[in-house]
């Protein structure tokens, strides 16, 4: 299954990705949210299927993740008030989409345990994704890779941003949407390579 | 009571509770993270202000001007130097072509709106984002925020 929907996935976390200002760090905060919301909501939700029953549980999950995300946004900006304000959208864009995707993902098994050991290699695809991905945009844009500092974000310089002209084309939108292409692209190809070992 | 109607009490209750708990939790964070929250950014808006004009302002409390507005930005009286006028340092989020930054305004009394710099970003970076976005995304917020400080003024 996990195979089976690896380009969707790594598809959405793309679409998340390509709006967030080019930086590692913003990458590092995303993966954290994505794995912060699965393994909290995923036991949450089976003690409320377990123990409570009434007919409108489906509009907790929407109502949980305002509540994680706002707090998350609120503890960020005790860190950096700037930094909060600019990433507070891309937080609630994230947690709509991982709403879809867990909507549209049936958690397998029947215990806690199961259910939570069968989204650990989603979750890990999640964060390799967004991690690399930043990572790629923060070099390749940049020139550096940046950081939390302790009152905001640092940025290591790697090389001066004028060592290669025109490459901040890859910190922008249009830059990111390049990547992304390419990341699918790659991916898919590793994929029809599989499938045909596979055959 | 039936056993009947103790289940149906005993689920919505629990349900209506843990929700209740949810929102009471994030109530009193951001009542009590509200100061806190507000001075961090008066903080880097000094920073950035006195980096573009050094010793000129220092930031006072927070400007309210609607609920609407205040949501979204912040706005921090100034206090010049001169004394000659009022000013105010509005942080805004500017959508550029490299995505979302928080910008620092610096409105003036008599209908001067300029940019100062953008937050989270370094020195290299700032030069790239605001070429690019100087006329679009900047004057677009330029003319918004005389247009709002000139409404309230009438």
């Amino acid at each position: 299954m996990v195979k089976k929907n690896a380009l969707f996935y790594i598809a959405s976390i793309l679409a998340i990705l390509i709006p967030v200002p080019c930086g590692l760090f913003y990458g590092l905060i995303l993966a954290f949210t994505f794995n912060v919301l699965y393994f909290s909501f995923v036991p949450l939700n089976f003690l409320l299927d377990k123990y409570i029953e009434v007919p409108f549980k489906w509009a907790f999950a929407p109502l949980y993740f305002v509540f994680i995300i706002s707090i998350e946004k609120i503890l960020i900006s005790l860190w950096s008030a700037s930094f909060g304000m600019q990433i507070e959208l891309i937080l609630y864009v994230q947690a709509f989409s991982f709403y879809i995707i867990y909507v549209l993902n049936n958690v397998s098994g029947y215990t806690l345990k199961s259910k939570i050991q069968s989204q650990i290699p989603q979750c890990i695809l999640y964060s390799v994704v967004a991690i690399l991905f930043s990572l790629l945009r923060d070099i390749l844009g940049h020139m550096a890779i940046t950081f939390a500092g302790f009152s905001g974000l640092h940025y290591i310089h790697l090389f001066s941003i004028n060592t290669v002209p025109l490459m901040n084309f890859f910190a922008s939108i249009p830059g990111a949407t390049v990547i992304s292409a390419c990341v699918l692209f790659v991916f898919f190809l590793v994929e029809k390579k599989q499938e045909l070992g596979d055959e | 009571m039936t056993d009947q109607t103790k289940k149906y009490l005993f689920n919505y209750g629990i349900f209506s509770g843990i929700i209740v708990f949810m929102f009471a939790v994030l109530f009193l964070l951001t009542i009590f993270s509200r100061n806190a929250i507000s001075n961090n950014l008066k903080k880097e808006v000094s920073i950035v202000l006195e980096n573009s004009f050094p010793n000129v302002y220092s930031v006072k409390d927070e400007y309210f001007i609607s609920n609407h507005f205040n949501s979204l930005n912040k706005v921090y009286e100034l206090e010049n130097i001169d004394m000659k006028k009022e000013e105010y340092a509005v942080v805004v989020n500017v959508a550029t072509i490299y995505g979302q930054f928080p910008a620092v305004f610096l409105y003036s009394q008599n209908d001067e709106t300029q940019f100062v710099n953008f937050l989270c970003l370094d020195d290299e970076r700032e030069v790239d984002y605001f070429s690019i976005s100087e006329n679009s995304s900047i004057l677009h917020w330029i003319n918004y925020i005389s247009n709002i400080f000139n409404e309230l003024e009438k």
